[in-house]
């Protein structure tokens, strides 16, 4: 029997074994990365030639990030402040109006209504799977004969990031729902609730604490997605850091550096937030005293406002920015619908007419296995029977 | 048909940007499960030093963008490697080509170390969004089961083999197949590094047509061959789910896996 070491010892070595492990990594990346900007030469492996690299790195990433500016007299941390500023801008506006047509959406797809479930369901599956990427460039390059007012960079950017993110939204509302015992609504209606209010007062406070941690998720995963907005001259962190790389390239990589600790600091944080939000719901601390739902439109108004606060920020804090930045509100929300009603008309016409074409052919036939069978929407009979 | 003249002529051009697309997307996939399985044991693995190491790379390169990632691979590593290995991926696979008496195989436009850091980039990211699937597929097989084959004296390695990883991979499957759908549209950030693959190609093409009906042609082609890429893998998954729901039969986990009966290959 091999004598166990004892826990002080063992955890003394495993930290000595991480901080060995990480700083050399870290050390190894940083003097290469200090060799390569100075243009010196010199043997890593040798620790005085290492560590004097690593420090002349972290002491230019701490320059670039307090004194440094570019040749215009503007400091380089306004850069990351402004891309910062967009960056939470585009997200903040994007999320509630993707939530509010995902709501919307989802409600749709759980129609009994044909016409209104297939298009629905084709727009989802549409932008499910299209890239991001490619409409982005489809609506902001191939729309151009759009007023500029209604089409500019932050109102495509703003719509890609709210149709993209309502069909992911919308199958997770579509879970949420599904989750909630078909009981819930009956007993609602037997109290002679209308369906407004079965929807407000019992389904959608049962809902939140479902859909909250991928909403959540998808936020995170919002933030990232919102660099492909430098694709379209909007000045994001992404952009902001390459420009600030591209202005002083001695200073390019601590541009990167810091770009990505700024998205880990905005990230991390909301992670331990939704965790902390879940856990308060589940416990019913937070559940059983508050109504869920104007709590929700409350804090999804609230984030409207603070990425509007910090647009305005961006140019100067006057009362006509404010004005402009809501009228590029009103511009983007109206683009953003549009271009969804747009296509699910198309999709759906596409899908749905074929559809509706091929039942009724089969109608007389056999009307059960025909409704069950259309499509792929199982169990979903909207077909009357005679 | 004068109206589907451009897209006509594009055709051949756009379907071979379309094979790039499938072909990185396939060696994106390979690549990414590579990074992604010694990754998600290894967050679940006992020794600490193991666990952080992957704790680490996971949630650096999930709390961080994706076309970030790619330009530091792109300008950053491939600077590097040129500064201090004296390696240019360019020049390396000329040369290897040179070495086959094989130059006409070199890429006309575009080049190779974009695709060979687009790749490995993009497989580094999902390395660890499928770290985090596996991670959560092992944990969600019930403890029980781990116990009961231990106590009937499987080995540690027999029990994950035998027990838990054919029920894991059943809990996997589905987010997995979601992970690789994006992995396939964010083939679409190849085109920062130059990647002459399916989005770049079309955007080429639309940049130099003012034409808002041409443009509408070029993008409605592109978007439904990602269409058609992305939906037939969710169908077949769709497909696989719903069959591997049926029938609960003991099914071997390296047959699994394949989307078409194989029982007639494979005698259980």
């Amino acid at each position: 029997m091999v004598k166990r070491i004892p826990a002080p010892v063992r955890f003394a070595g495993v930290a000595a074994a991480l901080i060995v492990i990480f700083g050399a990594c870290s050390m190894f990346l940083l003097g290469a990365m200090d060799i390569y900007q100075t243009s010196q030469t010199g043997n890593l492996f040798n620790p005085t030639v290492l560590l004097s690299h690593t420090l002349h790195f972290l002491q230019q990433t701490w320059y670039a990030l307090t004194i440094a500016t570019d040749r215009a007299g503007v400091p380089y941390h306004e850069y990351l402040l402004l891309g910062v500023g967009l960056t939470i801008e585009f997200c903040f506006i994007s999320m509630p109006l993707a939530l509010i047509l995902g709501f919307v959406l989802a409600m749709m797809s759980r129609s009994r209504a044909r016409w209104l479930r297939t298009p629905a369901r084709a727009f989802v599956e549409f932008f499910r799977n299209t890239p991001l990427l490619v409409q982005m460039l489809a609506i902001y390059s191939a729309l151009i004969f759009l007023p500029p007012s209604l089409l500019n960079a932050f109102t495509a950017g703003v719509a890609t990031l709210v149709l993209n993110y309502a069909a992911y939204e919308c199958e997770n509302i579509r879970a949420g729902l599904e989750a909630i015992d078909i009981g819930q609504s009956e007993a609602a209606q037997v109290l002679g609730l209308s369906q407004l209010q079965t929807t407000r007062l019992i389904i959608v406070p049962q809902m939140i604490p479902i859909i909250l941690p991928p909403v959540m998720n998808d936020l995170i995963y919002m933030y990232k997605d919102s660099s492909i907005l430098s694709l379209i001259t909007v000045i994001e962190l992404t952009q902001a850091s390459q420009n600030m790389g591209h202005n002083s390239p001695n200073l390019q990589w601590q541009a990167y550096l810091l770009a990505g600790a700024i998205y880990l600091l905005l990230s991390l944080p909301l992670a331990r937030l939704a965790r902390w939000v879940e856990g308060q719901i589940k416990s019913s601390r937070l559940g059983a005293r508050t109504d869920l739902t104007s709590a929700a439109l409350l804090t999804l108004g609230v984030m409207v406002l603070v990425g509007l606060f910090c647009g305005v920020l961006e140019v100067g804090l006057t009362f006509g920015n404010i004005v402009d930045a809501f009228g590029e509100l009103i511009a983007a929300i109206g683009l953003s619908v549009a271009i969804m009603v747009f296509m699910m008309a198309l999709l759906g016409g596409l899908v749905g007419i074929p559809q509706a074409l091929w039942l009724f052919i089969r109608r007389p036939h056999d009307v059960d296995s025909g409704a069950a069978e259309g499509q792929g929407q199982a169990g979903s009979v909207a077909v009357m029977p005679k | 048909m004068s109206f589907f003249a451009p897209i006509i002529t594009a055709f051949p051009t756009l379907m071979q940007a379309t094979l790039t697309t499938i072909l990185s997307s396939i060696a994106g996939i390979i690549l990414a499960m590579v990074f992604a399985i010694p990754a998600g044991l290894g967050r679940l693995s006992r020794n600490t030093v193991i666990r952080s190491v992957s704790s680490f790379y996971v949630e650096t390169i999930r709390g961080t963008p994706l076309l970030l990632q790619l330009v530091v691979w792109y300008y950053g590593a491939r600077i590097l490697l040129l500064a201090l290995f004296n390696f240019n991926v360019d020049v390396a696979y000329f040369n290897f080509l040179t070495a086959l008496d094989a130059n006409t195989l070199y890429p006309a436009e575009g080049s190779v170390s974009g695709i060979f850091f687009a790749v490995f980039g993009l497989s580094f990211n999902y390395g660890a969004y499928l770290a985090e699937v596996i991670r959560a597929g092992i944990l969600a097989v019930e403890g029980g089961q781990t116990e009961a084959a231990l106590s009937l004296g499987l080995s540690r390695w027999q029990t994950m083999r035998l027990i838990v990883l054919p029920q894991a991979l059943r809990i996997m499957v589905p987010p997995l197949t979601n992970n690789f759908i994006t992995l396939i549209q964010d083939t679409a950030f190849f085109e920062v590094l130059g990647v002459y693959e399916l989005s770049l190609q079309t955007y080429t093409y639309v940049q130099v047509v003012s034409s808002v009906a041409i443009r509408w042609q070029y993008f409605a082609f592109e978007l439904i061959i990602y269409f058609i890429l992305c939906y037939g893998l969710a169908l077949i998954a769709r497909r696989f789910e719903r069959r591997n729901g049926q029938s609960p039969t003991r099914r071997s986990l390296w047959t699994a896996w394949m989307p078409f009966r194989t029982s007639r290959l494979v005698q259980h």
